[in-house]
């Protein structure tokens, strides 16, 4: 399979790459190549938008932190839909300081309103997209939590299980159908 | 001496509609309020004005850093007190079949200025305005978003712009909770529904299921009355029930 990467410029993104590659996967960041899965390891966070209400949000940094993480990767993602074959995954990292309804976050205002609306945007492809066979996973690597490794272990898992098991109690989860957040613990996190 | 001044608030996007209307019932309810205005061809607000004179129309490009400094500088100089901020400025607008994987390519310009507008501008107007809001006991922040915010009941299958954008509000609204509500702010975070463009004499056009009067009267009475359980953000309709995220 031909995995297309964003970006593989940092601990998390090389180690899950490296996953791939040992088993015999192409990895690619070359947005003109068929890709089986499109893998979006951005998380940018701008120096700038680190600052909470009363403490002066920086507009610019914010809009910069929107700019890397929505625009750029969707725009590499409408590059890429064209050319995508097998299971046609998208996969993009995201946080629970993105979630409106579990947030605790007080500062990186940029950064999470982005991440909440690619939540949207990606819900309204995958409206549009499922039909076509495209399946979509998002996940919280739980970056700065646990070790890059293990939260690449986590990844790769997630993206690469065609279903996932959400065990008896909640049967209508297992279901591609139903685009959720999960965390790298497996956990998953509300909109 | 007790503080007699009347309660102030400020309501952006107040040109027509919605914003207007939640201006003209503040004002009815004795309220002094500062009205944003963005658009060169409304003139609603200096009617408002001729009948109420504590209705303030006040220019403010919500997006502009420039804007909200002028904004605290003529709010702090009149009283340096803000009880009320109804954040309600928005660019609206279809990108109508413009989808991922769609024949029509999504405009990453316009996804960013509805970003800057329709998200940010209300994490900014409280974070500018901040001072003069916590001068006042009532600190209330009231938030215009949408039905199409909530990724859980979102259908379409296009046209993400606007509701991303309102979607990302939602969490920035959320950020601000986290910070202000343990300061004694209280938030509303409000889905208007789909009402009626108000147009430049003040008649409503065709479309649109809601009069924007009807909407405000039930915004301001979930704006002036206290809920039992503040701790909780939501998001309600006009009959006040909640939507989910």
């Amino acid at each position: 399979m031909t995995i297309y990467f964003t970006r593989i410029d940092d601990e998390f993104s090389r180690a899950l790459a490296a996953r791939f590659a040992s088993r015999g996967d192409e990895v690619t960041t070359d947005a003109a190549r068929t890709a089986d899965f499109f893998i979006d390891t951005t998380d940018f966070r701008d120096p700038g938008d680190c600052r909470a209400a009363g403490g002066g949000i920086d507009a610019d940094a914010a809009v910069r932190s929107y700019h890397e993480n929505v625009s750029v990767p969707l725009a590499l993602l409408e590059q890429v839909l064209p050319h995508m074959t097998g299971p046609k995954r998208i996969c993009f990292l995201t946080t629970r300081d993105a979630s409106v309804s579990w947030s605790t976050a007080t500062h990186g205002y940029g950064r999470n309103m982005a991440k909440a609306a690619l939540h949207q945007i990606l819900t309204i492809a995958k409206n549009s997209l499922r039909a076509q066979g495209y399946t979509f996973r998002l996940l919280d690597p739980l970056s700065g939590e646990l070790p890059a490794a293990q939260a690449a272990a986590a990844a790769d898992v997630y993206f690469t299980r065609d279903r996932f098991d959400d065990g008896p109690d909640n049967p209508a989860r297992d279901d591609e159908n139903n685009l959720i957040i999960r965390d790298a613990l497996g956990r998953e996190i509300p909109w | 001496m007790p503080d007699v001044s009347p309660m102030t608030a400020l309501v952006t996007g107040a040109d027509r509609g919605f914003g207007f209307c939640i201006a003209r019932r503040l004002a009815e309810a004795g309220w002094r309020v500062y009205a944003g205005r963005v658009l060169p061809d409304y003139f609603l607000l200096d009617r408002l004005h001729n009948e109420f004179p504590q209705v303030i129309p006040l220019p403010l490009d919500v997006s502009s850093t420039d804007g909200l400094l002028c904004a605290r500088e003529t709010i702090g100089q009149a009283g340096g007190r803000l009880d009320l901020l109804v954040s309600n400025a928005a660019v609206m607008g279809s990108d109508g079949t413009a989808a991922l994987g769609g024949e029509k390519a999504l405009d990453f310009d316009a996804l960013e200025r509805a970003f800057c507008i329709n998200s940010l501008a209300a994490p900014r107007l409280v974070d500018s305005l901040l001072p003069l809001l916590e001068a006042s006991a009532f600190r209330r922040l009231f938030f215009t978003s949408s039905e199409i915010s909530s990724i859980r009941l979102m259908r379409r299958r296009g046209d993400a712009r606007y509701a991303m954008s309102k979607t990302a509000l939602n969490l920035g609204v959320r950020m601000l909770f986290n910070t202000l509500r343990p300061r004694g702010f209280t938030f509303r975070l409000y889905q208007p529904g789909w009402m009626k463009r108000m147009l430049p004499d003040g008649s409503l056009a065709e479309g649109g299921e809601i009069d924007p009067d009807v909407s405000a009267a039930a915004a301001v009475r979930q704006i002036l009355e206290d809920r039992p359980d503040e701790d909780r953000l939501v998001l309600t309709d006009l009959l006040g029930r909640e939507l989910s995220f």
